[in-house]
């Protein structure tokens, strides 16, 4: 390669479409569509039939027209299909549930994002002690927001796929990123981290996150760091750490391989929320947005178990998504109490559909670094693989949501359940014998697993999901039901859907704990736990 | 759609991929994807034939709203991403005939803004001297430098996209990368 060549190669891109690029290239396919409906339309109504269309009246076609439309709507409103993402990009009027239905679509059309996530945070305060006969309401009716958000650390860079692969490029603390406006007008992080690994003396100091759902390998490095065991900082010896065999999804899994949108607070249980909330026209790094925010309960805030003053979760009451208007893809999440941001966590720079390769979730760690390596015990299976491997045959569904497929299974003879206790320390208890199944749709997922029941009636595990304090359902979002066929006809199961935290059922049967989990709606959760079967 | 092992209907992305969606699904389905595929490229090839970001971004909508429109005729003979690259390249040259494009740079200015490479080590920089480079080169002499010696083509399909020769797009591209050598006092070995 020649000098010119490289330089046209290193240096020869161009900038990115200005902000709300795409979203006009949408509205114009849309007129482009109306433009061509119109010509066939009047084609027809002058008795010029194009050769492959009959005539038909006006009235007959706006009639038609008509029952389509509202078919449509209803179908996206009840059952989202897969081609509403771009038939219903403006709603004449917005309706949280068309919203929220689009959402959920696109998450389920796009097979890669890229993007730069900005989280920012503001401290909540409320009185030391409760006043005799206070609720948790009270408390958070005096609780106040202090001062406006402010970044918590510096934008990361995430990429992740429809496969269940996650990079994390994130600063590590004393990092020093840049985000603004780039030279050319373009919104843009300054300080880009290479994709190789090569330079690692040199770049700046972030973590490499990689995680990949199907292989179960995972990993974290941070180049150009060197951690002190003796002053528990960057320092000294430089540390990376290799996991294989980790967990599939939750319940194992919370805090190990989460997905993208799970990491950066993106809670795809708080669309079924919002669905029931209002929407609003908004304009999002220059392009046509809609926000859709709902009321939620806040809380719980209780005394602490040990010392005194109040401990306190879900310190939120509203919860807020925008949604690009061309995509429907959500690009901001937040949390409000009394009106002030108590959490935001958006997306910018953002690339659907980009493509990606293999190596970028590929663990690379440079010569001469400590790479720690530890075994999770998830084995990676074929479906009839998990059928047979313990004394028991696990439970799968006969009913898949639409979209949905088959990604993975893993075994395991052990893991470990962390749970809260009393909303304080966490706690770790032995599971065994377990057999996870994960089913994606696009960015959506949800998992089943089954297990040997032996200790998981250990009353610290009242919800084997609650694994932080704010993904705890409230009483009023937790439910008790009685499965009405497949296997587990008749057994009572417990069915959860905290505003945050993943929406979820787990039953006990014949020995065994059962538990589905994931991006479902409190309805799919029941439809697919009344189609568990054993697993042929 | 497709029976699993445990009697659940699966559906396997890509059988999803080949179903056959509606006619308006399937075409804005195959243009985001054509989009995906070579918006890179089409955005360096209309950025540096017309010297803004703003043009960049007219033209290319002025592209993919006829790429949609005529999706339907396109045949297949090419490849989409060479067929999109046309349409780039001619809607290109149309644009500049209408705005009569302003004069390039004279050899003069190029001279005055040459420093040497090796002392440059800020990308944006080189980036910008690249690009007022590449403003210098006639449109046809620009399209032929990117297309070949950035983008990978041949010279067979070079002609296809820019509707000339194969030899002539040889000796755009030669005397392309001579004119670039100059201006940014690099070497020119390398075969093509």
């Amino acid at each position: 390669m020649t000098d010119v060549e490289r330089l046209l190669h290193e240096h020869g891109a161009a900038p990115e479409h200005a902000p709300g690029f795409e979203a006009q290239l949408w509205m114009a396919i849309d007129a482009e569509d109306a433009r061509q409906a119109a010509e066939k339309a009047g084609r027809e109504s002058s008795g010029k039939p194009d050769g492959t269309t009959r005539r038909r009246s006006w009235r007959r076609i706006a009639l038609a027209a008509a029952v389509v439309a509202a078919v449509a709507v209803l179908a996206v409103i009840v059952y989202p299909g897969r081609n509403a993402v771009r038939e219903l990009q403006h709603p004449p009027v917005a309706n949280a549930a068309v919203v929220v239905a689009n959402v959920r679509e696109a998450l389920t059309s796009f097979t890669t994002i890229r993007a730069t996530v900005i989280s920012s945070r503001a401290g909540v305060t409320g009185p030391e002690a409760f006043e005799p006969g206070w609720t948790s309401a009270d408390w958070f009716a005096r609780a106040k927001v202090e001062g406006p958000a402010v970044p918590v650390g510096d934008p990361a860079r995430i990429w992740a796929t429809a496969d269940g692969q996650l990079r994390n490029v994130a600063p590590v603390t004393g990092a020093s990123w840049s985000y603004g406006p780039g030279p050319d007008g373009t919104i843009e992080v300054t300080r880009e981290v290479p994709d190789s690994l090569e330079l690692t003396r040199d770049v700046p100091p972030v973590s490499i996150d990689t995680a990949d759902d199907a292989t179960g390998v995972v990993s974290w490095y941070a180049p150009g760091y060197r951690w002190s065991t003796e002053t528990g900082s960057f320092a000294s010896a430089e540390k990376a750490f290799l996991v294989t065999g980790a967990p599939l999804g939750p319940p194992d899994s919370q805090g190990q391989v989460a997905s993208w949108m799970g990491t950066e607070g993106f809670s795809l249980s708080a669309l079924s929320v919002l669905a029931h909330g209002t929407v609003s026209a908004a304009t999002y790094d220059g392009r046509p947005a809609l926000v859709v925010g709902a009321d939620v309960t806040p809380g719980p805030a209780v005394p602490q178990t040990t010392g005194s003053g109040i401990s306190f979760y879900g310190q939120f009451d509203r919860i807020e998504i925008t949604v690009d208007k061309a995509t429907w893809f959500p690009v901001r999440f937040t949390t409000k109490l009394h009106g002030e941001v108590v959490d935001d966590s958006r997306l910018t720079d953002i690339r659907l559909d980009a493509p990606v390769t293999d190596a970028l979730f590929t663990p690379s760690f440079p010569k001469g670094a400590k790479v720690e390596a530890s075994d999770q015990g998830f084995r990676r299976v074929s479906f009839d693989e998990a059928a047979h491997t313990f004394d028991y045959t696990p439970l799968a569904p006969s009913v898949l949501p639409s979209d949905f497929h088959r990604l993975a299974a893993a075994v395991a003879p052990r893991s470990r359940f962390v749970v809260i206790e009393g909303l304080g320390e966490a706690a770790e208890l032995p599971s065994r014998d377990i057999t996870a199944l994960d089913y994606r749709a696009g960015f959506l997922r949800f998992t089943v697993t089954t297990r040997s029941e032996a200790g998981m009636r250990d009353p610290r595990l009242a919800d084997p999901f609650a694994t932080e304090p704010d993904l705890v359902a409230t009483p009023d979002q937790r439910e008790k039901v009685t499965l009405e066929s497949g296997a587990l006809r008749g057994v009572e199961a417990q069915l959860a859907t905290p505003t945050l935290g993943v929406p979820h059922l787990w039953a006990f049967h014949d020995g065994l704990l059962i538990t589905v989990a994931g991006d479902l709606t409190r309805d799919q959760l029941l439809t697919i736990a009344n189609s568990l079967e054993p697993l042929k | 759609m497709t029976p699993s092992a445990d009697g659940a209907e699966v559906v396997d992305l890509r059988e999803r991929r080949a179903e056959a969606p509606t006619p308006r699904r399937s075409a804005h389905t195959t243009l985001a994807a054509a989009m995906a595929a070579s918006d890179d490229r089409l955005r360096a090839l209309a950025y540096h034939l017309l010297g803004s970001r703003d043009a960049m971004d007219d033209v290319l909508q002025e592209v993919y709203v006829k790429a949609y429109r005529h999706l339907d005729e396109f045949r297949g003979e090419s490849t989409i991403a060479t067929w999109l690259y046309r349409i780039t390249y001619t809607t290109c040259i149309d644009h500049l005939r209408r705005e009569k494009r302003t004069e390039p740079m004279t050899s003069e200015q190029i001279e005055d803004a040459r420093p040497g490479i090796a002392g440059i080590d800020d990308h944006l920089a080189i980036r910008d001297q690249l690009h007022q480079a590449l403003a210098a080169l006639s449109p046809e002499r620009c399209a032929a430098v990117l297309l070949v010696l950035r983008d990978g083509y041949n010279y067979v399909d070079a002609a296809e996209i820019l509707g000339v020769p194969p030899g002539t797009v040889a000796s755009r591209v030669a005397h392309g990368r001579r004119q670039l050598a100059a201006a940014l006092s690099t070497d020119t070995e390398g075969g093509e």
